[in-house]
C-alpha cells in the first residue's frame, strides 16, 4: 500500500521499507543525519500510515473506561494521553493516544499494523454501549513535526506562538468533516514537537500541506526523516514498538509501562489479570547502551557469567552517544536491581559489554522536550 | 549505466569489495555501490595484521546503522596493514571508500588468482540493475 505523499517521498528520493503493509521511507538521505536533525533542530515525519479511530456517542466514557488501562476520568477537552488496549489476560492488544475532543467524542491514534485487530476488538466490546466507532484513517494525513525548533516552526506556520500545552490538541473544524484538523503537543522522539492530522483532505490538499509545512522545516535547515531516525529516535527516548518490545504476551508491568494502568478505576477488560500478576512478573523491559563497539539487534541474547538473563527487542546505532543501543528484557529473578548494572551481550557469536540503563538514553539536560519547557 | 563510481585501475569481487594491485602488495576497500547499500557505517571489526587468509575468506565486518555485512578477502595472502583510523573514524568508507577508506593491505600469495576477479566492465554489469 502507499501513503497519500507518496509522490512527495518519490521525488525525495526516499529508499523505502515496508512497514505494516505500507511502503515508507526509511530514509531520504542519511538516517544518522535525519536523526541528528530531531534532536538538534527540527525534523518532519510523514506519519500517515497510523490508524485513527473516532468513538462516539452518549456511553463513550464508559465503554473507553472499560476497554482501555489508562482512566479516561484524567482528561479533559482538549487533553490527551497514552494509554493501552488489553485482553483479558492483560496482554496488549495495542498502545494507543486518546484524544478528548468533547464529552461525546474521542478520538484513537492507533498503531497502523493494529488497525483492524482494533477496530475488530473495540466492535466485539460495544454490545451495552451507546456508542459508534468509525475508522477515519482514510483520506486524512498525518505529520509529525519534532525537535527543539517544533515551536518556531510552529509560529511560521500560524503566524502566532506555539501555545499548546504538552499532551494537549486543538482541534479546528469538526473532526471527521470537511477540512477538519488535530494539532497536538506530542511525538515519538522524545523531543518538544508537534502532530498534526488533516482530515478528508485529497491528494492536492495533501501535497499543498506538506510543501507548506516541510518549507518551513527546510529554511530553518531541518530535514524530512523517515522511519530509520524515528525508530532510533524512540529507542533512546524509551517509547515502544508494538510487535517488537510489546505484543500480546507481555504484559504492562513487564513492558515497565506500569504507569499507564490505573487499577483504581472500576472494571476494565485485564484488570483481574493485572492484580493477580502485579507481584509475579519476573521480567522487566530497560533500556542498554554498549561499553564495547557492536550493535544489540532485535533477539540477541544478553549474559551475566554464564547465563542467559535477558534478550534484545529493539536496537541500533544512537548518533548521539556514538554507541550501540537496545531496548531490552531482563529477567528480575536473576539480576535483581539491573540499573547500572554491567552485561554481557551475544554479538554474533562474540561477548560484548554493555550496561543496562533506564530510559531516557540521554541527557535530559542536553536532549529532549525537557531542556525546553521545565 | 550505473550511478556508482567504478575507478578503472583496480579489480572487483562479487561481494563487492575492490583491489589495488601495485606489485606483490593489495590494497583493499569495499565499493562505492556497497557503502550506499550499507548506508551510514558506524563499526568496522578490522582483520588482525600479519595473519594469513585465504581467498573468499571471512576477515571482517562492517556494521551500520541499518545492518551487518562480512568482508571477504579477495584473494590469498598475508595481512601486512589495517586502516587504524576506520577504528573511529568508520564513516571514512562512507565519505571515500576508494581512497581514505581502504581497510588493508595484503600480501598476495597467488597473482593467478587476480584473473579470476571482475575487471571494472565486468563489475559494472554486476550492479547495472541499480
Amino acid at each position: 500500500m502507499k501513503v497519500p505523499l507518496h509522490e512527495i517521498h518519490e521525488s525525495m528520493g526516499a529508499k523505502y521499507t515496508l512497514f505494516a503493509g505500507y511502503q515508507l521511507p526509511l530514509y531520504y538521505t542519511s538516517i544518522t543525519n535525519e536523526h541528528l536533525s530531531v534532536r538538534n533542530n527540527v525534523g518532519i515525519f510523514d506519519v500517515s500510515h497510523m490508524g485513527r479511530i473516532l468513538v462516539e456517542g452518549e456511553d463513550v466514557q464508559e465503554y473507553l473506561n472499560y476497554v482501555l488501562a489508562n482512566d479516561i476520568n484524567n482528561l479533559y477537552v482538549g487533553r490527551m494521553h497514552y494509554s493501552l488496549i488489553l485482553n483479558e489476560n492483560a496482554g496488549i492488544i495495542d498502545d494507543i493516544t486518546v484524544f478528548m475532543l468533547d464529552e461525546y467524542r474521542f478520538l484513537l491514534v492507533v498503531n497502523a499494523i493494529n488497525r483492524l485487530k482494533v477496530v475488530n476488538w473495540l466492535n466485539r466490546h460495544k454490545v451495552g454501549y451507546a456508542i459508534n466507532i468509525k475508522d477515519v484513517t482514510r483520506n486524512s494525513i498525518m505529520l509529525a513535526v519534532q525537535g527543539p525548533r517544533s515551536s518556531q516552526v510552529y509560529r511560521e506556520i500560524y503566524n502566532k506562538d506555539f501555545d499548546i500545552k504538552r499532551f494537549h490538541f486543538i482541534e479546528s473544524g469538526v473532526l471527521g468533516e470537511e477540512k477538519s484538523s488535530v494539532i497536538s503537543r506530542s511525538g515519538y522522539t522524545g523531543e518538544d514537537g508537534f502532530e498534526i492530522i488533516y482530515f478528508f483532505c485529497d491528494k492536492g490538499d495533501a501535497f499543498s500541506i506538506w510543501r507548506k509545512i516541510y518549507g518551513k522545516v527546510e529554511k530553518l535547515g531541518g530535514l524530512a526523516c523517515g522511519l530509520g531516525a524515528r525508530d532510533m529516535l524512540r529507542i533512546e527516548a524509551g517509547y515502544v514498538l508494538y510487535d517488537n518490545d510489546i505484543d500480546e504476551d507481555i504484559n504492562p508491568y513487564e513492558a515497565s509501562l506500569d504507569w499507564v494502568v490505573k487499577l483504581n478505576k472500576p472494571n476494565f477488560i485485564g484488570k483481574k489479570t493485572l492484580i493477580s500478576s502485579k507481584y509475579k512478573i519476573w521480567k522487566k523491559r530497560y533500556g542498554l547502551v554498549m561499553i564495547e563497539p557492536g550493535i544489540p539487534r532485535r533477539g540477541y541474547k544478553i549474559y551475566k557469567e554464564e547465563s542467559v538473563v535477558g534478550y534484545v527487542t529493539s536496537g541500533g546505532y544512537s548518533p548521539i552517544l556514538k554507541k550501540g543501543i537496545g531496548m531490552v528484557y531482563i529477567d528480575i529473578r536473576k539480576i535483581n536491581e539491573p540499573e547500572n548494572r554491567e552485561v554481557n551481550i551475544d554479538i554474533r557469536g562474540k561477548l560484548r559489554k554493555a550496561v543496562i540503563k533506564k530510559f531516557p538514553l540521554y541527557d535530559i539536560k542536553k536532549y529532549g522536550y525537557g531542556r525546553i519547557i521545565r | 549505466m550505473t550511478k556508482y563510481h567504478i575507478p578503472e585501475d583496480r579489480l572487483y569481487t562479487n561481494s563487492h569489495e575492490w583491489i589495488l594491485v601495485d606489485k606483490d602488495i593489495g590494497i583493499v576497500g569495499i565499493t562505492d555501490y556497497a557503502q550506499d547499500k550499507l548506508g551510514d557505517i558506524v563499526f568496522i571489526e578490522l582483520p588482525d595484521e600479519n595473519i594469513e587468509v585465504s581467498m573468499g575468506a571471512k576477515i571482517g565486518e562492517i556494521e551500520s546503522v541499518k545492518t551487518v555485512a562480512e568482508l571477504y578477502s579477495p584473494v590469498s595472502g598475508k595481512i601486512v596493514e589495517v586502516n587504524k583510523s576506520l577504528i573511529e573514524k568508520p564513516e571514512i568508507v562512507n565519505e571515500d571508500p576508494y581512497n581514505e577508506g581502504w581497510i588493508y593491505k595484503i600480501k598476495i600469495r597467488d597473482r593467478d588468482e587476480l584473473d579470476r576477479l571482475l575487471n571494472p566492465l565486468k563489475y559494472a554489469e554486476l550492479i547495472k540493475n541499480d
